[in-house]
């Protein structure tokens, strides 16, 4: 059967040894046509010839496509690597797609710096991100590890915590750091000599100039590149920057915007402004949203706001529940009052605009949850899909009335992998570490979910999230709740369709259907088909954005 | 190296509704400096912006509901851009959220630039026993109460005697050795912001609960013997200031509030030192 229409301009058929659509009224196809860069047929080529098209790209014969995966809480922050050396535990792909491979010694480390020193001039600040000593057994980094790197440029070494920064004695002697600094933060040895520790960004900003850095870096339009790209090169075709400040600045949102629509820049974004502030100005920052979302285009959208209502569990600064932490201080506190939280969020939900809300602690998902049933008996929006994200330690009475709610939760479920152990062993223990991320649960219940990466926190990537979602290990071997395992098919699922459903965006992408963005991400092998455990290794080619492929320039 | 001077900085603090935003407004109107004023909440601080015209004070927003965490968005970017202007404050007060522990707040004030003249957390008279108990907050109200330097029960007038005999316990079995005063934001601003010699009557003429003494000759071997010297004021000394001269001829500039004592390089002349104590 041929068609009566004649083919468009570009009009393309894209041929694979499977199809994975995430659409479960037809899970699987072998050809897709693309128009326009939507899907205009999914199917076999019989199915997509029926259109007319001659153009057949076969180049993806032997590799599985499957709908494009679909980030919902990443930070633009991921392109710092573009500007700053990694320096992490687990080796990471650069944004420019090197393989940076882990520092697992102190050795290593100053190691790395030396190299680096040894290309600038004297001076001009090295300042290295992501090292993660939490796994180091080596002796504690101090400014004397960092004086054999060099004694001739100020170091500043950040810690993936973001909690934490080392500097080297020439940073201490350039600002005058000494024995009884009043600033809090700073660390000492045993004889009263600053360590070259400098804990939270107060003390951190006594380095004044290389903590300067660090926060241009937010703006800057390579990171804005180096996070389009390390998002491509792990196969993520839609990826979100959850809670920046892009809306309050024309300057900056015009760059933004502008950026994100160059053909080069190779993932779609959902851009979400962070709530800030009193109750006061939010009637301002609802109608600064709005308009903001009047200049979205095809690859920038601005559907949901977010709040950040407390701090990290291996921070201890969490809010949970009793009992609480089993080791450590609990410096859990919320960022915003809770009795103020339904007057926040009120325009916003009234508004018709979806609020992503993190909450690592069950203290804190609770004040979240109790706000939305607030806000729905006065507003009745039954589609507001308000998340919880992180939703680490939600309790199961949380998660019924969330679901109840009509709500949603967005697991950072890599934590198992990367933190599961010092969960178990420090800070909530083994009962409340194994339900952690309870994805199975969540499932009895039926509250939608999606993963996330929280990249620059951990890896940009959804195999990863996938296998730890399937698997629950650790880096020791044990199976951290086992009881919460879920089917490779559910964990698809969550990282491609039910994670566009929270971003308000599964019109458009999450799955491949006709009308919608022909976003597909690449892989040399089927993630259904390899070993569970083999999963986070499947080899990512790239992506299909918009029906336009795009190689991941990750180095294997 | 000469050290430059160093802008000292102020944090007010205390669970929302205990009267920041009044407060702030009364530092506006009162003072005689050139304030920066950091608040938390955009928007929420009705500060009245005549005042701040023809005052050349100014307020400068904070983007974050925790403003000691994001990086790039942080009270040290800030405070930085405090330290670009050309003609920089006498003064900086910030205004720490609701929710957050002055201590953090004020752990900002040691970068280059500045220092840290105190903490002063109000607590809201009318809501205090509630709060305290909160399942939810209580916590966080203890961390701002022992946060403190100076604490003020608020809205004292609108509750009656024994709940606001209640809250002092309360308050004063967190910060023991935390001076607390019992008086209005009106008062309470100007014992921060006009405390001079000569021009102390502001603090003291209308209140009877505070008394002044100037102590005209006071002169210090050096920073040691200073410090020692202020330590040893007796505790209901809630607030000093003055200009002093060491033994090699450098002056300092002497703030204490309640119980911190701040020491700084100046180069403007002695003034003698001012105490007002709770009577
Ligand atoms: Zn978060
Ligand atoms: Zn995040």
């Amino acid at each position: 059967m041929t068609s009566t229409q004649p083919p468009h301009a570009g009009d393309v058929i894209y041929t694979a040894r499977l199809i994975r659509t995430a659409n479960p009224s037809h899970p699987t196809a072998t050809a897709i046509a693309v128009r326009h860069g939507k899907v205009l047929s999914v199917g076999t080529l019989e199915d997509c010839q029926q259109w007319g098209i001659t153009t057949i790209d076969r180049q993806f014969e032997d590799k599985v496509l499957t709908a494009g995966f679909v980030e919902a809480h990443s930070h633009v922050m991921t392109g710092m690597y573009s500007t700053f050396p990694f320096v992490g535990w687990f080796g990471r792909h650069m944004p420019d797609g090197r393989w940076v491979d882990a520092v697992k010694s102190t050795d290593e480390l100053v190691e790395r710096l030396r190299t680096i020193a040894a290309e600038k001039e004297s001076g001009s600040p090295i300042v290295v991100a992501g090292f993660d000593p939490i796994y180091l057994d080596t002796e504690r980094l101090s400014c004397h590890h960092l004086d054999e790197a060099t004694t001739q440029h100020p170091i500043f070494v950040y810690h993936a915590s973001g909690h934490l920064a080392t500097v080297n004695s020439f940073v201490l002697n350039k600002y005058d750091i000494g024995p009884n600094h009043p600033a809090p933060g700073v660390g000492y040895h045993g004889d009263g000599q600053p360590n070259g520790e400098l804990r939270e960004p107060a003390a951190m900003a006594l380095a004044r100039d290389e903590f300067r850095l660090l926060g241009r870096v937010v703006f800057a339009p390579e990171t804005l590149d180096g996070f389009g790209q390390t998002m491509r090169n792990a196969g993520i075709t839609t990826a979100t920057d959850l809670g920046n400040v892009f809306h309050n600045n024309e300057e900056v949102l015009k760059t933004v915007l502008e950026t994100t629509e160059k053909e080069s820049f190779p993932v779609r974004m959902a851009s979400v402004p962070r709530i800030l502030g009193g109750p006061d100005g939010i009637d301002e920052m609802v109608s600064r949203v709005l308009t903001a979302r009047t200049h979205s285009h095809d690859k920038m959208h601005m559907p949901v706001v977010k709040m950040v209502l407390d701090g990290s569990i291996q921070g201890f600064t969490a809010v949970v529940n009793w009992p609480g932490y089993i080791t450590g201080e609990d410096h859990g506190l919320f960022l915003f009052p809770p009795e103020q939280v339904v007057d926040l969020l009120r325009p916003f939900h009234q508004a018709g605009i979806g609020i992503h809300c993190h909450c690592n602690g069950s203290s804190t998902s609770g004040v979240f949850i109790d706000a939305i049933e607030q806000l729905l008996r006065e507003h009745a929006w039954l589609d507001h899909r308000h998340t919880i994200t992180h939703a680490q330690l939600i309790t199961h009475a949380q998660m019924r009335k969330a679901k109840n709610l009509g709500m949603s939760a967005n697991f950072f479920v890599n934590h198992v992998w990367f933190w599961g152990e010092q969960h178990r062993d420090f800070t909530v223990g083994p009962d409340r570490a194994s339900a952690m991320n309870p994805c199975a649960t969540a499932d009895r219940i039926g509250l939608q979910y999606s993963f996330h990466t929280d990249s620059p926190v951990t890896p940009a990537g959804h195999l990863h999230t996938m296998w730890a979602a399937v698997n629950r290990v650790t880096p020791h071997g044990s199976v951290l709740g086992p009881n919460e395992r879920i089917e490779v098919d559910r964990a698809f699922h969550a990282v491609t369709i039910d994670a566009a459903y929270q971003l308000h965006m599964d019109h458009l992408v999450g799955s491949l259907e006709v009308g919608k963005y022909a976003d597909m991400t690449v892989l040399e092998q089927d993630p259904y088909e390899v070993d569970a455990m083999a999963i986070r290794d499947v080899p990512v080619w790239g992506t299909i954005l918009g029906g336009i492929p795009s190689k991941s320039t990750a180095q294997r | 190296m000469t050290p430059t001077p160093r802008i000292p900085v102020l944090v007010i603090g205390g669970y929302l509704g205990a009267g920041k935003t009044t407060l702030i407004n009364n530092v506006l109107s009162s003072a005689t400096q050139r304030i920066a004023v950091v608040v938390n909440d955009f928007g929420s601080v009705n500060i009245d912006a005549s005042l701040i015209r023809e005052r050349h004070n100014d307020t400068i927003e904070l983007t974050n509901g925790c403003i000691c965490c994001a990086v790039g968005e942080s009270l040290a970017d800030v405070l930085f851009s405090i330290l670009d202007r050309t003609e920089l404050p006498e003064v900086v007060v910030i205004e720490a959220s609701g929710v957050a522990n002055p201590a953090a707040v004020a752990a900002f004030a040691h970068i280059e630039g500045f220092h840290h003249l105190g903490n002063v957390v109000l607590v809201d008279g009318t809501h205090a026993l509630e709060t305290s108990k909160d399942p939810l907050v209580g916590r966080t109200f203890s961390l701002q109460v022992q946060a403190a330097h100076l604490l003020a029960i608020t809205k004292s007038d609108e509750a009656t005697d024994s709940v606001i005999s209640e809250v002092r316990s309360i308050v004063s079995s967190l910060a023991p050795s935390t001076p607390l005063v019992l008086t209005t934001s009106a008062t309470l601003s100007s014992l921060m912001m006009n405390v001079a010699p000569h021009a102390d009557s502001a603090v003291t003429a209308t209140h009877t609960e505070f008394s002044t003494t100037t102590l005209s000759h006071v002169s210090a071997q050096d920073e040691k013997q200073l410090f020692a010297f202020l330590q040893n004021f007796p505790p209901n000394v809630v607030r000093a200031k003055g200009i002093v001269e060491l033994a090699n001829g450098d002056r300092r500039l002497v703030q204490k509030v309640g119980s911190t004592i701040s020491i700084s390089q100046t180069e403007l002349p002695t003034t003698g030192l001012v105490l007002i104590s709770l009577k």
